[in-house]
């Protein structure tokens, strides 16, 4: 029997068992922000699914506990809402600033799509200038240290100065979109200027072997190289060449180094 | 199991009641930067996401790195946790969770064990995932919840939740179709979230 068009409905318990393909995870997401029923169910399920966690409990290594509160000391927890008094680099642009309120930040990104999906905004998500800070605090020399990602924060601390160039432009425009499997992307880009950045939260590392490459995608399907990107948490990249408005600015996982057209579906696109 | 780790989890608790263990007041304290109420966060539910962890990707060594970045995640997302989503475990595991699939899927274990997925054919590889999880579940609720469930709905179940299997690879493991399988999680889900009491 095949089952071509299933209802989508259906897709609530393996969404919750994180069972989808991140492509149909995007999907499913997408109708999450419509159907009440479904953002319901796999709350419910998220919470019997930790039934079943509680089953399998295992005493942790008296390292990770070290480890972790370790590490905490390194990192400040997230607002809840902007602004953020970075110390002696712009972060808070004028062109994208946000309010306080509206922008409780979701319990997880990629639930919580509703209303920011792929929208254009005049006002930049309070992650995406988190994200700034974060840069700011790199570029400013650093808190990360004892986290792994310092290392692949180095590209960007480089590119800083390009990066915030953009972001506080005054006809900054910001496009952002939940990546596939886990994280979100923004686009923010100057239409003065020409140019764009690419503002990535939350998003896994490449696998070994591998590289995020963004791609300007036109309405032929035509993609051009806009370069590779960093892996991390917070990053943050001048995109190279100049996204006409309505291009789509595209993610994919390519060979380290890159390739000359993209070989697999983008992760994310975002349409700017 | 000894008195060590999990003070707070009265038993027969489904991860709703965060109120009885203080999860909720323990994260807001942890989004205002106080480092003591993340470790006692971290040590009433450490256990069960290392053991999360460990079940899913198995090799120690990286489920030890798995826990130490979901806990990051959740330290750095601790303003961001909302309570209308529901609890902090849930939302606490769902992040570990997410982690553990995502390394398994993208690991070079990953690779080796799509190869030898794809050589086994029809093998039984699935009777020993399920049977270890089986033999692994502590309490005899949760063991009872899942016995209520069909085989194919149990197995679907374990094999994503633990294995870290998409739906297409539990559908070729069962040998089942895909929209049964989808199907079959869905009502799994909804069999065991009724059996153990969590609201809907
Ligand atoms: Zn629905």
């Amino acid at each position: 029997m095949t089952s071509d068009a299933p209802d989508i409905h259906t897709l609530s318990g393996a969404y919750a068992l994180d069972a989808l393909d991140p492509t149909e995870a995007t999907a499913f997401e997408g109708h999450l922000e419509s159907c009440e029923s479904c953002r319901d169910e796999v709350r419910s399920f998220r919470d019997a699914v930790g039934a079943l966690a509680d089953d399998v409990a295992t005493p942790a290594p008296d390292r990770l506990r070290t480890s972790v509160l370790s590490a905490i000391t390194a990192v400040r927890p997230l607002p809840p809402v902007v602004p953020v008094d970075a110390p002696s680099a712009p972060v808070a642009p004028s062109g994208v600033t946000t309010s306080a309120s509206s922008e409780a930040a979701p319990a997880l990104a990629s639930e919580e799509l509703a209303t920011r999906r792929a929208t254009k905004a005049r006002r930049a998500p309070a992650w995406l200038l988190v994200a700034a800070a974060v840069l700011a605090v790199v570029a400013a020399g650093g808190l990360w240290r004892s986290v792994s990602l310092q290392q692949q924060l180095t590209s960007v601390t480089a590119m800083a100065a390009d990066v915030s160039a953009v972001i506080t432009s005054p006809d900054a425009t910001t496009v952002s979109g939940e990546v596939a499997g886990s994280g979100r992307a923004a686009v923010v880009r100057s239409a003065s200027s020409g140019k764009a950045v690419l503002v990535t939260d939350g998003v896994p590392a490449a696998p070994a072997g591998k590289t995020y490459q963004a791609w300007f995608i036109t309405s032929d399907g035509t993609a051009t190289s806009a370069g590779l990107v960093p892996s991390g948490d917070h990053t943050a990249v001048l995109l190279s060449g100049s996204p006409r408005s309505g291009a789509v600015v595209g993610v994919t996982l390519e060979p380290a180094g890159g390739s000359s057209q993209p070989t697999t579906k983008p992760v994310v696109a975002i349409m700017v | 199991m000894s008195m060590n780790v999990n003070p707070s989890s009265p038993p027969g608790s489904v991860p709703g009641g965060d109120d009885a263990t203080g999860l909720v007041a323990l994260l807001a304290r942890s989004s205002r930067g106080e480092e003591s109420a993340f470790a006692d966060l971290y040590d009433r539910t450490s256990s069960k996401v290392y053991g999360l962890a460990r079940r899913v990707v198995r090799d120690p060594a990286q489920a030890e790195e798995v826990a130490q970045e979901a806990y990051l995640e959740i330290w750095r997302q601790s303003a961001r946790y909302d309570t209308s989503r529901g609890s902090v475990l849930a939302w606490m595991l769902t992040i570990v969770h997410r982690r553990a699939v995502d390394r398994v899927r993208s690991s070079e274990a990953s690779r080796e064990r799509d190869t030898k997925f794809a050589t086994l054919g029809d093998g039984p590889d699935y009777d020993v995932v399920t049977e270890a999880v089986t033999n692994n579940l502590e309490t005899a609720r949760v063991r009872k919840a899942l016995s209520t469930l069909t085989d194919v709905q149990r197995e679907a179940l374990t094999l994503a939740y633990y294995g870290g299997y998409t739906h297409r690879e539990v559908s070729e493991l069962l040998d089942v179709p895909l929209g049964t399988i989808k199907t079959r999680m869905r009502d799994g889900l909804i069999r065991l979230r009724d059996t153990l009491g969590v609201e809907a």
